[in-house]
């Protein structure tokens, strides 16, 4: 939330909260008073931040109503203003008493509300943390990424090339710093366990761009990024107390990454965590001078500050600019490319901006349905009391004055609601936020003061909202006497409600089939994707990344030996089944492809020689379980020294061979023909959900792919293989002592790990989902006893005058299911506009699915129907002589 | 707290406006009392209707603040002045009694 955004809120409140005032006293110092506390918000919102100027804004609405007191209790109309202030005080005792008489209704509208409100807090807070909340740099709203762009292509938001990065730091003028950073992994050896971590390798001017500076030591000088400087680390706060105890003397110490000896010289601030949580360690990106000029590889990311005064849209025109001068020089490699930028913080929460705020919709949706029952209690209870408004407005007390203290009771019902709400949304967010991916940097306790600014404000709404509908509808007209009219039930008054109620009906059902059509529909894409089958069998098996530093498995035979003697070692052990490398293991990676050639066929066009490509040791397949579909795979027998082999999945044979019998076809694949032998199922290598991609596979015992040579190992055990890890790890030890072994997780983690956002969203909008309809089960339900309430007297006086039960239970269920019916049809129209906007969210079913909607229409108008029985069978039971005695 | 005395005191060294009353008060006692504007405002209406103030023309030097819009300055009258001295020897009254009695202040 912007400071402006702040300060208007804030402004806002107290502008509300200043009308409390007599209207002389702030004609005469109305304006001074604002101008006073505007300029007061100002200067504590630049000392003391959010959390200062929410205290000050409670402190100045409390002084405000203060003053209003005095004001209104003193002064020349002294009398008058004493009976003014007399009210508001009457009014809110009554507020109390009332809230305290109906104890039962009381309660259950303060827990509805508290409820209600609290989960609408507690997400507003994590949407608010993730979404809004200023990234925590000094300047944020000046840091931006830079991107390549292709102008004529799909793609939007492509990787830097070095060559690229050079150009637009040398010529651009908009930014006053530009750092390029990529992601790598290092093996950190020579003190305690060898540890692969992951490290982020940047320009030095990456921590000047984020004017981050270190809470030991220092951050990178201008020059550490040469090739001939000296090596450099920085630490994150996380590595420095989980690896070295929080030691003060660590600057200056000299570590091993990937065998090569690097000097700690600084440890970053404990919150520090950009670009993402799992940074662990920065070292200054080296580059030679040919790596610096090319322009054909694509990997860096870019942040920059723009310069003071620069706007984002002028630096935008600078870059594209810029982007085509250097198109022009590079033709052969930047032919068609722009530059991209784009504000920092909406490219770091781009990816939950939509789930969220559909998730804050259906929040509010549940809380309106909620607010529609209360607005219903509180009717209820004041048609019981409707006598004794009739009696007291034939004694004279205006309206206004009824509509007063109906209004302080939904006040007082609401502050109680928004402080249970406090406290329900601590709760609720510990639960959303032990459910939330862990990269949304949830972890810091209790609730923003933006998240109590917001229960304030919606505890303002709601106790304005919630009184208004009561206070109108039931001092509605000249209100009639029991005395003179005939008491509080006559047909007439029956049906000067008819309208609101059946607003509340129709607008509950309506809001309760939108929110449960998309639970539903969730529901069903869940189910749909975790149940579908990941080409291979996760139950026994057992992985771990082992990943092999490139310093000291310089040769590829080196490397080989190592993969053989681990896999000899492991398979030899009790209750090992088999065990296989692979470059990364399915849904761990979500890239990794190759271009290839069919020997005897044409070059196929550009976007069809790719396929997803992964290197493995022979038992592999075994260990995984993926089904041999024709020929054979791999074998000890496919070494170095024999014909170079391939396997090919199922997806890739249907999609580049067709008809052709692909064992003894030949691919060539780096420059250098490979047979196939054999076909595989399709194995789930990047997601769960969509199309299965062609894949091709080779051994690693037969060549070096560099960056696709295997990483990650699976073993299969018999039973369970957790207790295998231990002694797999000791065998892996027991060969490289200093191997780091990271990521022991059973299979089966992996697969429920992919699915993991998806469970989340369904598990909350089933929540929500039978929460509304609960709630509007409830509803309708108390709508319905409220009219029968109110009709007695006519139901008896036609009982009275020969109508059967039957006829009386036709009449009331009528009533009832016309609106419900209404609110289901209407339900319909939202749920096809609404659910579209959920289409990226499901999978394997329609967002317009006509059995969804057709399951869920007839589950509402059941419940429906449920609810409207108990009032309806309860209307037949009057009896005619009891009910018109009564008035 | 007694804001009247706190504004009279503020306006003891010349005119001020109402802003600049807030902060001195903010300013010399540390932070211990804080006039919010509703009440700041509420007390200088009533100390002018008691004639303990009166509204003045602004000084010469302008100091930055609310842009270009005119500010109200404030400056104590002989009988708000009278009335801060007696005010003040009335509470030194008060101390000394209670210290003669052997109540100490912590502070």
């Amino acid at each position: 939330m912007s400071r402006e955004l702040w300060l208007g809120v804030s402004r806002g409140l107290y502008r509300a909260f200043l009308l409390v005032c007599p209207r002389g006293f702030r004609d005469e110092v109305g304006s001074d008073i604002e101008k006073c506390f505007d300029r007061l918000t100002e200067e504590t919102f630049d000392e003391k931040g959010p959390a200062g100027l929410i205290s000050l804004t409670s402190r100045g609405l409390i002084d405000l109503l203060r003053t209003a007191a005095r004001e209104r209790c003193s002064g020349g109309k002294r009398f008058r203003k004493r009976r003014t202030m007399d009210r508001l005080l009457q009014n809110l005792r009554f507020g109390l008493r009332s809230a305290t008489v109906g104890r039962g209704t009381s309660a259950l509208v303060v827990v509805t509300l508290g409820l209600g409100l609290g989960t609408l807090v507690a997400v507003f807070d994590v949407v608010y943390r993730v979404l809004w909340r200023p990234l925590p740099f000094e300047e944020p709203d000046r840091l931006v990424a830079l991107y390549e762009i292709e102008s004529q292509g799909e793609l939007d938001r492509g990787s830097v090339a070095p060559g690229n990065f050079a150009d637009w730091r040398a010529s651009s003028r908009s930014f006053e710093f530009m750092a390029a950073f990529n992601q790598t992994s290092m093996n950190l050896t020579g003190e305690g366990e060898p540890e692969r971590l992951i490290v982020y390798s940047t320009s030095s001017t990456f921590f000047s761009t984020l004017h981050i500076e270190a809470a030991l030591g220092r951050v990178f000088a201008p020059d550490e990024d040469r090739e001939s400087a000296p090596r450099v680390a920085v630490l994150t706060g996380g590595l420095w107390r989980r690896r070295f105890g929080g030691d003060p003397d660590v600057v200056g110490r000299r570590i091993l990454l990937d065998d090569v000896p690097y000097e700690i010289i600084g440890v970053l601030p404990q919150e520090f965590h950009f670009p993402s949580r799992d940074a662990e360690i920065y070292v200054p990106h080296a580059m030679s001078t040919e790596e610096a000029s090319t322009r054909r590889s694509h990997y860096l990311d870019v942040v920059a500050r723009l310069r003071d005064g620069v706007s984002l849209s002028s630096a935008r025109e600078e870059m594209r600019a810029l982007g085509r001068l250097v198109a022009e020089a590079h033709p052969e490699t930047n032919s068609g490319e722009t530059v991209g930028v784009f504000a920092l913080q909406e490219e770091l929460v781009a990816s939950m901006k939509r789930p969220l705020v559909l998730l804050l919709g259906a929040i509010v949706g549940v809380l309106l349905i909620a607010c529609v029952n209360v607005v219903n209690l509180l009717l209820a209870r004041g048609t019981s009391r409707r006598r004794e408004l009739s009696i007291r407005a034939a004694l004279g007390a205006s309206r206004a004055r009824l509509a007063g203290e109906l209004l302080s009771e939904a006040m007082v019902l609401a502050v109680a609601g928004s402080a249970l709400a406090l406290l329900a949304a601590l709760w609720v967010r510990r639960w959303f936020v032990s459910w939330t991916p862990p990269h949304l940097a949830l972890d810091e306790a209790g609730i923003s003061g933006a998240a109590v600014l917001f229960t304030l404000a919606s505890c303002a709404l709601l106790g304005l909202g919630l009184g208004m509908v009561p206070a109108l509808e039931l001092t509605r007209r000249r209100l009639p006497t029991s005395v003179i009219e005939g008491g509080q039930r006559s047909v007439g008054l029956a049906r000067s409600h008819t309208g609101v109620r059946k607003f509340l009906v129709v607008s509950e059902v309506t809001l309760a089939l939108v929110l449960v059509t998309v639970s539903g529909l969730l529901l069903q894409s869940f189910y749909r994707l975790s149940r579908e089958s990941p080409g291979f069998r996760p139950e026994e098996v057992l992985t771990m990344r082992v990943e092999l530093s490139r310093t000291k498995y310089e040769e590829p035979h080196q490397r080989v030996a190592f993969y053989r003697e681990v896999l000899d070692r492991i398979e030899h052990l009790p209750d090992v089944v088999s065990a296989g490398f692979v470059t990364m293991l399915p849904l761990t990676f979500q890239g990794g492809s190759t271009s290839f050639e069919i020997e005897g066929r044409e070059e196929p066009s550009d976007s069809d020689r790719f396929a997803v490509f992964r290197s493995v040791t022979p038992d592999y397949f075994r260990a995984l379980g993926v089904p041999v579909v024709r020929g054979r795979v791999f074998d000890r027998g496919d070494s170095s020294d024999s014909p170079r082999t391939a396997v090919i999945n199922e997806s890739f044979f249907r999609r580049f061979l067709g008809e052709v019998e692909p064992v003894g076809q030949r691919l060539r694949i780096w420059g250098e023909p490979h047979e196939i032998i054999g076909i595989v199922g399709d194995i789930r290598e990047l997601e769960r959900g969509g199309e299965p991609v062609p894949a091709l596979y080779v051994t690693v015992y037969q060549r070096s792919f560099g960056f696709f040579d295997p990483r990650d190992l699976a073993v299969r055990a018999r039973g369970d293989a957790s207790g295998l890890a231990r002694r797999i790890r000791a065998e892996i030890w027991a060969v490289d002592p200093d191997q780091p072994i990271s990521y022991t997780r059973a299979m089966n983690d992996i697969l429920n790990g992919s699915v993991s956002t998806e469970r989340l969203q369904m598990v909350v909008f089933s929540i929500f989902g039978a929460a509304a309809l609960l709630l509007a089960a409830l509803g309708i339900y108390g709508v319905l006893s409220y009219a029968v309430a109110r009709r007695t007297s006519e139901i008896a006086l036609r009982m009275a005058l020969g109508a059967r039960s039957s006829d009386v239970l036709r009449l009331v269920l009528l009533q009832g299911m016309r609106p419900a019916v209404l609110g289901v049809g209407l339900g319909v129209g939202a749920s096809l506009v609404v659910t579209r906007f959920f289409a990226g969210m499901l999978y394997g079913v329609e967002p317009n699915d006509p059995w969804t909607l057709a399951a869920i229409t007839t589950t509402l108008t059941a419940v429906a129907l449920l609810a409207c029985l108990l009032p309806s069978w309860r209307a037949t039971r009057v009896d005619p002589l009891v009910a018109l005695r009564e008035d | 707290m007694n804001p009247s005395y706190h504004i009279l005191v503020s306006l003891g060294d010349g005119p001020k406006h109402g802003y600049a009353i807030m902060r001195d008060v903010a300013t010399r006692t540390e932070g211990e009392i804080e006039i919010l504007p509703g009440t700041l405002y509420s007390t200088i209406k009533r100390l002018i209707a008691e004639r303990a103030i009166e509204e003045c023309p602004a000084p010469d030097e302008q100091e930055g603040g609310f842009s270009d819009e005119r500010r109200r300055y404030y400056r104590l009258t002989a009988i708000g002045r009278a009335a801060v001295l007696e005010e003040t020897d009335r509470m030194a009254m008060l101390i000394r009694l209670a210290r003669k009695k052997g109540f100490a202040t912590s502070r």
